[in-house]
């Protein structure tokens, strides 16, 4: 596996490798992303390849790259906005809540899972754009200055979102 | 921090996400083995965290549906077909007016309305305008002669490569022909665009592989779906933009306001409470910033009045089914704009700026096609951002003060939500909009002045007094008609107007 904080090797014939190591791992987080921003699916494979390419040509110019998997967001995101109906909506989720139940230990386990994500999903909706924009990096394992760089808001800006959104969320949990 | 009084949300929240330096991990570790109560507070934090992380996971997720794929070829494309590239921009340009559109959210679709237009009599024009570029000529808007202008014949072979028609070409019936070939990719864009006045349009735009005509839009009335405007982006040539010269203006229908729901009976006086119900509904359905509706009490204050203009049938009954069971609520649509005096002369008023600032422009933009882009999505944002501060602005006029402070603790939770979504939707706009205009900014835009404390209501108006003359800037210097020295103090002006609105929307959320 491919740490993403590490730089790929600059070599071509090794760049190659790596970078499709790279895709492999990466590829549905990067895509998941774009789907969530509201890229219409039927575009969102072809800027998830754009984003690679991208880092393909920028590793042979020889750029260094700190953070490999922030870079990746921060470029997901702005290509995403280009292709991105205007305004758009996060996207709606409707989940097919016998699929979720299937998955579950048991039916008892099944109805709480249930109520659990019922109430996750009903203060979902009732947060800001920005601060489900925030909490979604968040649970991709980005820092809050990550974060920030991907939407191109300062860290303070993160840090209100988030406070804001978890503690929504810890209100639907616990409620 | 210190033992002595509690760990902020804000500090537990860092704890738990370990954003918290080594030293303020430290103290916050000594709290918290001190501190029950703190530690119940961390508990429910990391319940809702973990949630959260489950709910990501399994639900959100698997519903995105990533589609499978395999590594692609690492070769540049010749051209991305995938980049939305808005050619109203320089349609936008021969705009001396400052528009204001708002997407709707369930426009028709392209076929629908191309129907309908199909469906209704061409009015007859006298002539059409020509630009692509500085060349600009006028024709018959029924070619009946052939031309002996070299540049127009070489405008004529483009069409006639693209099979589409160069004798009517400002017409739904030609757009449709050329459409329903069997284009290659085909996608199609439909805009419902309100203008300031109230007349209403819809804009067609589709995007091709096929051919030489990579993209075609067409503009048409609401009320009448006659063809007002067309443009073009033909490979490896300027924009080409036809338009109606001095028509007299497109029949409307008379302006005639129709009840489609009927009122329901109004037993007791409306009060804000009903007033927020109905925005708090609205909300719901992605309906109060961004489309023309207005909200009021009526004068008596008898019934909360909501109002929409030149709005889709399945938008109406959507905006009546969400509003049909709030008290006190009357639901009224016009069928058509208002026909407000003529404006045709505006709309073809526009010229090109002075040619070397525009130029200036455009290198700084990287090129002509990048400029016209940056214009389309530069007023695209312009517009979220200023119907998300008008939005506002009339949540701050409905609930004054005193009408705030007597509302319930739950009408009061549902009034910051609302808030809240505006405030976000424009610092999420006004981000982007500093991103499209970076490379006419000369340095990064600062945050510099502070906003003094005020009441919500008074910063949002002065929000929306920013919003507006960054709009009217924007408008002007990037699709409007003035001489260098001009253009060079809007530049100027650009990063005061950002940083100042940036300040604003800041100040507004905390």
């Amino acid at each position: 596996m491919i740490a993403l904080n590490e730089n790929l090797r600059p070599d071509t014939a090794s760049l190659g490798a790596d970078l499709e190591q790279l895709y492999a791992e990466t590829r549905a987080s990067v895509c998941s992303y774009l789907l969530y921003i509201g890229v219409p699916s039927s575009q969102a494979q072809e800027v998830t390849q754009e984003v690679y390419l991208r880092l393909h040509q920028t590793m042979l110019k020889g750029t260094q790259i700190e953070n490999l998997r922030a870079w990746l967001f921060r470029v997901a995101h702005n290509l995403g906005l280009k292709v991105r109906h205007r305004e758009r909506a996060f996207r709606a989720v409707s989940p097919d809540w016998n699929q979720v139940a299937t998955r579950a230990e048991s039916a008892e386990d099944s109805l709480l899972n249930r109520q659990r994500h019922t109430r996750i999903a009903a203060a979902m909706e009732t947060l800001s754009p920005q601060q489900r924009h925030c909490l979604y990096l968040r649970s991709e394992g980005l820092r809050y200055r990550e974060i920030a760089e991907v939407i191109g808001i300062s860290s303070s800006s993160v840090n209100e979102f988030l406070r804001r959104a978890i503690a929504r969320l810890a209100e639907a949990a616990n409620g | 921090m210190d033992n002595r009084t509690h760990l902020s949300t804000d500090d537990l929240i860092l704890f738990m996400d370990r954003e918290l330096d080594p030293a303020q991990t430290a103290e916050a570790e000594k709290h918290l083995l001190l501190c029950a109560e703190c530690g119940t507070r961390l508990q429910a934090l990391q319940k809702g965290s973990a949630a959260h992380h489950r709910y990501h996971e399994q639900i959100l997720k698997p519903t995105l549906q990533v589609p499978e794929t395999t590594w692609p070829r690492l070769k540049p494309k010749p051209r991305h077909n995938w980049t939305l590239w808005w050619a109203a921009a320089a349609l936008a340009a021969t705009l001396a007016v400052v528009w204001t559109y708002f997407p709707l959210r369930t426009e028709p679709s392209a076929q629908e309305v191309l129907e309908k237009a199909e469906a209704a009599t061409e009015s007859p024009r006298r002539e059409l305008v020509f630009t692509t570029g500085p060349y600009r000529f006028a024709r018959p808007a029924l070619l009946e002669t052939a031309t002996s202008d070299a540049r127009v014949q070489h405008i004529q072979a483009l069409f006639v490569q693209a099979d589409y028609s160069w004798a009517n070409p400002l017409s739904a019936r030609s757009f449709a022909a050329w459409r329903n070939q069997h284009l290659r990719d085909k996608r199609d864009f439909v805009t419902a665009i309100h203008e300031e006045n109230g007349r209403s349009f819809y804009r067609i735009r589709t995007r091709t592989d096929s051919g030489i005509l990579h993209s075609a839009s067409l503009m048409l009335e609401a009320a009448t779906y006659h063809p007002t405007k067309a443009s073009f982006e033909f490979q490896g040539e300027n924009l080409i933009e036809v338009a109606e010269q001095t028509s007299p203006p497109p029949p409307s229908k008379p302006q005639e306001a129709q009840s489609v729901a009927p009122p329901k009976p109004v037993e007791t006086a409306a009060t804000p409470e009903d007033e927020l119900r109905v925005f708090a509904a609205l909300d719901a359905i992605g309906a109060d910033a961004e489309e023309p509706i207005d909200v009021t009490l009526d004068p008596a204050h008898h019934s909360v009045l909501v109002t929409g203009m030149g709005m889709p049938p399945d938008r109406r009954k959507q905006i009546e089914a969400a509003l049909a069971s709030l008290p006190n609520t009357i639901v009224r649509f016009s069928s058509s704009p208002a026909v407000l005096p003529d404006r045709e002369a505006d709309s073809t008023a526009a010229s090109p700026s002075d040619t070397a600032f525009r130029q200036k422009l455009q290198d700084k933009a990287g090129g002509a096609r990048q400029l016209q882009t940056l214009t389309d999505n530069a007023l695209d944002i312009s517009n979220a951002l200023f119907a998300q501060s008008h939005a506002l602005l009339v949540l701050a006029q409905q609930f004054p003060p005193p009408v705030e402070s007597a509302l319930t603790p739950a009408s009061a939770s549902t009034l910051l939500a609302l808030r809240q979504r505006h405030l976000g939707a424009m610092s999420y706009a006004l981000r982007r909009l500093q991103d499209q205009l970076r490379p006419l900014l000369a340095d990064d835009v600062m945050i510099t002045g502070n906003q003094q404390p005020a009441p919500w209501q008074t910063q949002a108006a002065q929000l929306y007094e920013s919003t507006r003359n960054l709009d009217r800037l924007l408008s002007r210097l990037l699709a409007g008609t003035y001489d260098a020295p001009a253009g060079e103090t809007m530049v100027k002006e650009l990063p005061d107007d950002l940083s100042k609105l940036d300040s604003l929307v800041l100040a507004s959320s905390k």
